[in-house]
């Protein structure tokens, strides 16, 4: 009872932005329903016109008078007529509507795309975990069926079966009993039991194919654990077996109530057609239609199976579909934090002022404790501290991904948040801890930075970060396919085409957030070498946790216990 | 960005083509040999397919039988009654067997992709830790998961549907042409193209379905790499220009799909357009029989409106059963696209040392490398003739850089690579003769990244002894100095770790290792780095609680920062997979040189 009293209004309500963004493509949905209605009534009639066509035959077969004067042209032509044109409509529907679902995909993904776009590093990184992310292009497809698999026959076997009622009103009003019943059954009351089995079931489906992938998961991570323990493997076995088990019941559940459905769809035409007949049987004679007409209005209503047979499972399918939509609306109705000006002023120069910073995640545990500090333009400035003190917190601030909850940070005399995203980006660049590598060529990768910058430029890049030699020895150079997360490269050498990448900014002010991270010494001493040297005159501010190496930095600064103080003191 | 994929170089498009189909016919090869666990499902799905076609006939005879009752004779519905009340059963009879046959095809699937899992879990524990560190973490799991998955489909319905689409036909010609061999004709002339009919309904589904299916996955990947990599966009302040390229990879992906698509949607029209000329001609030939133009077909006598009805019936349900498969062909695909993932770790040799049946000694092992080389491609030694003494309870550093060959070193020890027979030794015995499972239960093991589970603290700790209880357990914390925390946890052992639960520190997650540690009943501690980035407060109490552990025990700790061989007695340094220096630490310069430029 709860479910239909919140679940559907929700649903609508869930749906109807969706519906609403489909419109823009009205003409090739419209295109599409129409043309998959040709294909239906084509079947139908093909199917008719047959059964009332031999019953014809038969009947004028009795006398060969009647067999001579018989008109068998247009019945004949008609039948082949329906034969060809079901044929081409078929075809045409399936080009229209699949042209109608991709254009649909295509501005779906843009919007999601532009409603990601927003949210600041913070807000998307809590949709890494548990694959969310595919999850929701999953959820993008799903969105696709609404229109393929839901609405369009839906509303194709409801504009069939309606003028199959006027046919059969013409010819016998009293058929309409029946047809009424078997309508209101194959599209009112099999859609609505289906909704309600997939909104039960669906949700206990994707709690139990989660946490079946989170003990495979742990199964496959820990297998170096498990390789010493033969009694704790058992134990994880067990409880990926069991968890598969039973999604693998709720699975077969599911499956068994949707066949259910379609055998009882398969009945209801059964039991309307023995309907018909005794209907037809008792009119009077002459009141009723004639005998082709019976065998037309029998063919009808065994064809319609093929209209509805479909039905149960895309309304099964449906709560899924409004779960989708409602994690892809929650991610539309996320208030960007922080959010940028539209246009803001320019910064004077590339001078930093923090003053009374506070950050923190659990207020118990402050980051940063009412900081301030004057970074004068050209400082170089290193940034020490044990791990999870802040330091990444800090140029978070500073690169403005997260605000600060007390005080502010002024960039050449304007705070950040009167700043719009591209001229702060241009005045600070920053070589992220986590350096992501697209699917795409290494000049490509590297151009992110820089649009404008020409190969020399790029040379130039990777030679100061020490990647010329590696790059020029492979047989592709500048255009070497980077494939899926970089994974061909090591991670030294992400980390430096990271340090590339925020040098190609070009930017007053650069932040490198243990930018050298799992690099041998020698070779981080050297790359620090050449960073500070390319920078000279720029601000640079280095964050590492190893205070080695540092002491040609114009100040080096230790962040511990919330507060800021000068290192090696 | 560009969204093309390079193929690598050297890699011939011929080539690659024979490569495929080889896939193509060893994948079907593994499939066949899959559905035979499908039992006695499978066959149940089949017969139930077969049911529900006598239930179509007699569905028609009975149709039949009253129109022609109706119209031709006049008789009323009472007089055929039979007829009347067996209609609705009929139906109801196709409704069963329809129901039982896609119950029993989803329950030979659910059946063999049971079976399946289980055997892919044991499999990549044969394979062991070597191999599954070759692979990306998650496309195993969802090889696990979603791969497996892929394989319902063919099972539950396209295997079925194979037959049944053979079989139904037949059953209608054997009803049909007993009574007219016309219309059997009719039928029969179009049954030789069923064959040809599979095979244009496959090659067109298929190329239809592989390249949509490619063209999806590449999209769908191009736009979980973009949002992947969205925070480093930002940073770049790339993000919002990427907006276009996301419409321009969809919109390339329409047009190109929808070529494709154009002409693979004709393969299944073109069988379409067979059974709707079937049903004219069939209609055109009986028509005409009943008004006496045409005059050939029958036996005895000519075809009367119940038998004109009859067959006109049959007609569409004598290719909807092929219609069906060209429905299902996108599982078959999906199955062999599965397979193709799938096989190769079943076809996989496990890099483990299986080992024998001797019991290692109930002591600290000593262990002697002798000459050992490894590699693991040929020609690329990872370890060049290493030669090793560690004595029974001695410790041992072994330093160098990363990439010098250590981690290899490791699972050599441990067994989860497989060394040349005689090199690696314990207790003067070759590993391969130890019992390998008896061997690793005797080994602790700290990783510089311990594993949080996502589960209770009991189920954390267990995981180093499964029957450990609570006094090890709280003797353990203890050691690890988490007692304190521990005191604040609400529901005690039971308290839900890791995600979805409690999160730890990274200093708490260290210590809770070094627990671990301690539970197990360890011989030989294996040390992989365990103070990596800590802070000094944390690193000073694992050191310490290592120190206590390391006694009685051999210790062998990797490394290559210079702190933590305060724990050890020796240090050997390795640089390129030779042993290049080796003494007390402090006492060789090579080493002292090269722990001065990993410090300095």
């Amino acid at each position: 009872m709860k479910l239909d009293q919140t679940i559907v209004p929700g649903a609508l309500a869930v749906l109807r932005p969706f519906l609403g963004r489909m419109l823009a493509f009205r003409g090739w949905l419209a295109l599409g329903l129409l043309l998959t209605w040709t294909s239906l009534l084509t079947s139908l009639g093909l199917l008719g016109l047959s059964g009332g066509f031999l019953t014809a035959t038969a009947i004028a077969g009795l006398s060969p008078e009647a067999a001579h004067i018989f008109n068998f042209f247009y019945p004949s032509a008609g039948v082949r007529f329906f034969a060809l044109s079901r044929t081409a409509s078929r075809w045409a529907e399936r080009v229209s509507t699949h042209e109608a679902t991709f254009r649909l995909i295509g501005a779906m993904r843009v919007w999601l795309y532009q409603a990601l776009c927003r949210l600041s590093p913070a807000q998307t990184g809590s949709l890494h975990g548990a694959d969310l992310l595919s999850r929701l292009t999953r959820d993008i497809d799903a969105l696709d069926n609404l229109y393929q698999r839901l609405l369009l026959p839906s509303i194709a076997a409801w504009l069939s079966l309606l003028l199959l009622a006027a046919v059969f009103a013409w010819q016998a009003p009293a058929l309409l009993a029946p047809w009424s019943a078997f309508v209101a059954f194959a599209l009112i009351a099999v859609p609505w039991l289906a909704w309600r089995i997939g909104g039960k079931l669906s949700p206990a489906l994707v709690a139990a194919q989660f946490e079946l992938r989170r003990e495979l998961l742990d199964a496959v991570d820990g297998i170096e654990d498990y390789a010493l323990h033969a009694p704790a493997w058992q134990a994880q076995r067990q409880r990926v077996l069991q968890l598969d088990a039973a999604r693998v019941a709720l699975q077969l559940r599911q499956q068994r109530r949707g066949a259910a459905l379609r055998g009882l769809l398969l009945l209801s035409i059964g039991i309307v057609l023995w309907a018909v007949i005794g209907v037809l049987a008792a009119l009077p004679s002459g009141a009723g239609p004639d005998g082709p007409w019976l065998a037309v209005i029998l063919m009808l209503i065994l064809a319609s199976l093929e209209i509805v047979q479909n039905l149960p499972q895309a309304w099964l399918e449906l709560p899924g579909t409004v779960a989708s939509a409602r994690r892809l609306q929650a991610i539309a109705d996320m208030p960007p934090a922080p959010a940028y000006a539209e246009r803001g002023p320019q910064p004077a120069d590339a001078a930093l002022q923090l003053d009374g910073l506070g950050f923190w995640h659990s207020p118990e545990h402050r980051l940063l404790d009412d900081v301030s500090l004057a970074i004068p333009p050209g400082t170089h400035l290193a940034l020490l501290g044990p791990s999870g003190e802040g330091k990444s917190s800090l140029l978070d601030l500073l690169a403005r991904l997260r605000d600060p909850r007390e005080g502010a940070i002024r960039l050449g005399g304007v705070a950040l948040p009167e700043l719009d995203e591209t001229t702060l980006r241009r005045h600070v660049a920053c070589a992220p801890q986590e350096v992501w590598l697209f699917t795409a060529s290494l000049a490509d990768n590297l151009r992110l930075a820089n649009p404008q910058a020409d190969d020399a430029a790029l040379w130039a890049v990777l030679d100061l970060v020490g990647l010329r030699e590696t790059v020029a020895a492979w047989p592709d150079g500048l255009a070497t396919w980077v494939d899926e997360q970089g994974a061909s490269l090591s991670g030294g050498q992400r980390r430096r085409l990271g340090v590339a990448r925020a040098l190609l900014r070009e930017a007053p002010v650069t932040l490198f957030d243990e930018a050298t991270e799992g690099l041998d010494p020698a070779a981080e001493q050297a790359l620090l070498a050449r960073v500070r040297q390319h920078l000279r005159g720029r601000t640079l501010i280095w964050v590492s946790h190893r205070p080695t190496g540092l002491a040609e930095f114009d100040r080096v600064l230790l962040l511990e216990g919330g507060k800021l103080r000068p290192a090696g003191g | 960005m560009r969204t093309r994929r390079q193929a690598s170089p050297g890699q011939k498009d011929g080539g690659k083509v024979k490569g495929q189909l080889r896939n193509d016919a060893t994948a079907k090869a593994w499939l066949n040999g899959l559905a035979v666990r499908g039992r006695p499902w499978r066959e149940l799905a089949i017969l139930a397919g077969v049911l529900q076609g006598v239930g179509v006939i007699v569905m028609a005879a009975l149709l039949a039988a009253l129109i022609h009752g109706l119209v031709m004779d006049g008789k009323s519905l009472a007089e055929l009654a039979a007829y009347w009340y067996g209609l609705p059963f009929a139906f109801a009879w196709r409704a069963l067997a329809g129901w039982a046959r896609e119950e029993a095809g989803a329950r030979a699937a659910a059946k063999i992709r049971a079976a399946l899992r289980r055997d892919l879990l044991d499999q990549v524990q044969a394979l062991g830790p070597a191999w599954v560190a070759g692979q990306t973490g998650g496309g195993l799991v969802s090889t696990l998961l979603e791969q497996v998955d892929g394989l319902d489909g063919y099972f539950a319905r396209y295997r079925p549907q194979m037959f049944i689409a053979v079989l139904i036909p037949l059953l209608i010609l054997g009803v049909v042409f007993p009574q007219n061999w016309a219309a059997g004709l009719i039928f029969l002339l179009t049954a030789p193209l069923i064959p040809v009919f599979m095979i244009l309904v496959g090659l067109g589904t298929q190329a239809r379905q592989t390249r949509q299916l490619q063209m999806l996955t590449r999209m769908s990947g191009h736009f979980l790499d973009l949002v992947r990599g969205l925070g480093n966009l930002r940073l770049l302040d790339a993000h919002r220009a990427q907006t276009p390229r996301v419409a321009a990879v969809a919109e390339e992906f329409r047009v190109r799909t929808m070529s494709v698509l154009r002409m693979a949607f004709l393969s299944s029209t073109v069988l379409e357009f067979f059974a709707s000329v079937s049903i004219a001609m069939l209609a055109v030939y009986l028509g005409f029989s009943l008004l006496g133009h045409l005059d050939f077909g029958y036996y005895e006598a000519p075809p009367d409106l119940a038998l004109s009805f009859f067959i006109l019936l049959l007609a569409p349900e004598f290719y909807l059963p092929l219609r069906e498969l060209g429905t299902h062909y996108h599982a078959r695909a999906e199955a062999l696209a599965a397979a193709e993932q799938l096989q190769p770790i079943f076809a996989a040799s496990s890099p483990q040392c299986h080992g024998g049946s001797q019991q290692p000694a109930d002591k600290a092992p000593a262990i002697r490398l002798q000459r050992l080389s490894f590699a693991h491609q040929p020609g690329v030694p990872v370890l060049h003739e290493l030669s090793l003494d560690l004595a029974a309870g001695a410790s041992l550093a072994i330093v160098g850089n990363s990439g010098a060959g250590k981690t290899t070193l490791l699972r050599l020890i441990l067994g989860e690579l497989s060394a040349p027979p005689g090199t690696v030794c314990i207790d003067g015995r070759p590993l391969e003769e130890l019992d390998a499972q008896a061997w690793r239960e005797g080994i602790a093991w700290m990783s510089q990244h311990p594993r949080l589970l996502p589960a209770t603290l009991a189920d954390n700790l267990r995981l180093a002894r499964h029957d450990a209880d609570e006094a090890a357990m709280h003797e353990a914390l203890a050691f690890a100095e988490l007692l304190p925390w521990f005191a604040t946890l609400p529901e005690g052992w039971q308290t839900r770790l890791g995600e979805g639960g409690r999160l730890l520190s990274g200093g708490q997650l260290r210590r809770l290792a070094l627990a671990r540690v301690h539970l197990r009943r360890a011989r030989l501690l294996l040390l992989d780095e365990p103070t990596a980035s800590l802070d000094s407060a944390t690193e000073a109490l694992v050191m310490a609680g290592l120190q206590r552990l390391a006694e009685g025990r051999t210790l062998l700790l990797l490394t290559h920062r210079s702190a933590a061989l305060q724990l050890v007695e020796r240090v050997a340094l390795l640089d390129g997979g030779r042993l290049v220096a080796e003494g007390e630490p402090g006492k060789v310069k090579e080493i002292d040189d090269f722990l001065a430029g990993a410090c300095a």
